[in-house]
């Protein structure tokens, strides 16, 4: 009864994070890589969930079958034109397998926002 | 009948004592070569991976200017890495602050305040800080060669962090680059310890420089003025007032929480009235 349950929440995430992946492909095609102020850099932050692990703010799906999931934390670091950095935003999620669907949109969405001067740069 | 051997160090009683004599000594000595032979330094200073800046240091006669350009230097071409990028984990964005201009920091040696020049939306100031004095620790047995320079170590606390500086006897100015300087010899490394480092390094030298130095007073003193204090203010809120727009655009996903971290890359951490 509970693994039927369970099994009901991991659907209902996966098909929540395929409607993101082709909602965003959707929204963004067509803008172009085109964001002059934006330069990748550095670290790679996904590892698998060791079970039992402390508990993160994640949709509930996630928390219950997170065991089986890997953790995915996205950063956007920004910098003044003194070139010091002054914030960073982390977005983060839990994915079934490689965490590079996730980058890629998170990447296509903050594109789409500084192409359009949505970041308020 | 005390007998006089040699070495005995009767003239100094113990070794701190020594030490004490000869640093003076060596101050002493900086300070007097130093005197009435301009140099000019030039350091290049990385404040994060992002950027890299030109920062030209003059001193004379006790009185250092220090002069960082507006602009970063150009990056070097960067390699095809199209696939590492989408493979990253984080993305780095550089704010539009509006027109900024030449950082000059003036510090005399017999003044107890220090002036500069600091940019904030698209405007100038002359902004006076009360600079807290620098107490290094050059008890440091490490010496390293940088560059052809013999360098020794000394450290210091600043404004919530710890500084980090290499220094050589080769050239006694007790300059370095931004505010810091101080010590027997010339600054040639500098950093300082944190999650944001930032570096100077030296890059080139001349000395003695028979040149002018490229600032215009007459310009800084028609500038509006303001305190050290007023300033990083006004600047933390400008910064907050457009993070809290940025946060406000992001976009809303299921199952994804964004979450923001305020944080002072400067390499000032903590100013003397945020002590309280």
């Amino acid at each position: 009864m509970v693994k039927q349950q369970n099994l009901k929440k991991m659907k209902k995430l996966l098909m929540s994070l395929v409607a993101v992946a082709a909602l965003s492909t959707a929204a963004f095609a067509g803008t172009d890589a085109n964001a002059p102020k934006e330069n990748a850099n550095v670290k790679t932050t996904a590892y698998k969930l060791a079970k039992n692990n402390t508990p993160v703010k994640a949709t509930e799906a996630a928390k219950e079958s997170k065991s089986m999931l890997t953790k995915c934390v996205y950063t956007l670091n920004v910098y003044n034109s003194s070139g010091q950095v002054i914030d960073t935003f982390t977005s983060q999620t839990y994915v079934e397998n490689s965490c590079s669907g996730f980058f890629s949109t998170c990447k296509a969405v903050y594109r789409h926002m500084l192409a359009h001067g949505e970041l308020g740069i | 009948m005390q007998k006089f051997k040699r070495g005995s160090g009767l003239a100094f009683p113990n070794l701190t004592i020594m030490n004490k004599y000869f640093l003076f000594f060596l101050l002493s000595l900086a300070t007097t070569v130093s005197h009435g032979q301009k140099l000019k330094a030039v350091y290049q200073y990385l404040p994060s991976p992002m950027a890299t800046f030109r920062e030209e240091v003059y001193f004379q006669d006790g009185v250092k200017t220090s002069v960082r350009d507006s602009l970063p230097q150009p990056k070097p071409q960067a390699t095809d890495n199209s696939n590492d990028e989408e493979l990253s984990g984080s993305m780095s964005i550089t704010l539009d602050m509006g027109k900024t201009y030449r950082n000059i920091i003036i510090q005399k040696s017999n003044a107890p305040k220090l002036l500069e020049t600091r940019s904030l939306k698209g405007s100038n100031y002359f902004v006076s800080d009360d600079f807290p004095p620098l107490v290094w620790n050059t008890s440091y047995t490490d010496i390293d060669t940088l560059g052809k320079h013999i360098c020794h170590k000394a450290t210091t606390t600043y404004r919530g962090t710890t500084l980090v500086a290499y220094y050589t006897n080769d050239i006694p100015v007790p300059a370095g680059p931004y505010k810091f300087g101080g010590l027997p010899g010339l600054i040639v490394m500098l950093y300082n310890e944190g999650a944001n480092p930032h570096y100077w390094l030296l890059k080139e030298i001349e000395y003695p420089y028979i040149g002018d130095v490229p600032v215009n007073e007459k310009y800084m003193n028609a500038l509006p003025k303001l305190n050290l204090e007023s300033y990083i203010k006004k600047e933390d809120l400008e910064n907050e007032e457009r993070m809290r727009m940025m946060m406000s655009k992001m976009p809303l996903i299921e199952g994804v929480t964004v979450e923001r971290k305020k944080v002072r890359g400067s390499v000032e951490q903590v100013y003397e009235w945020e002590k309280n």
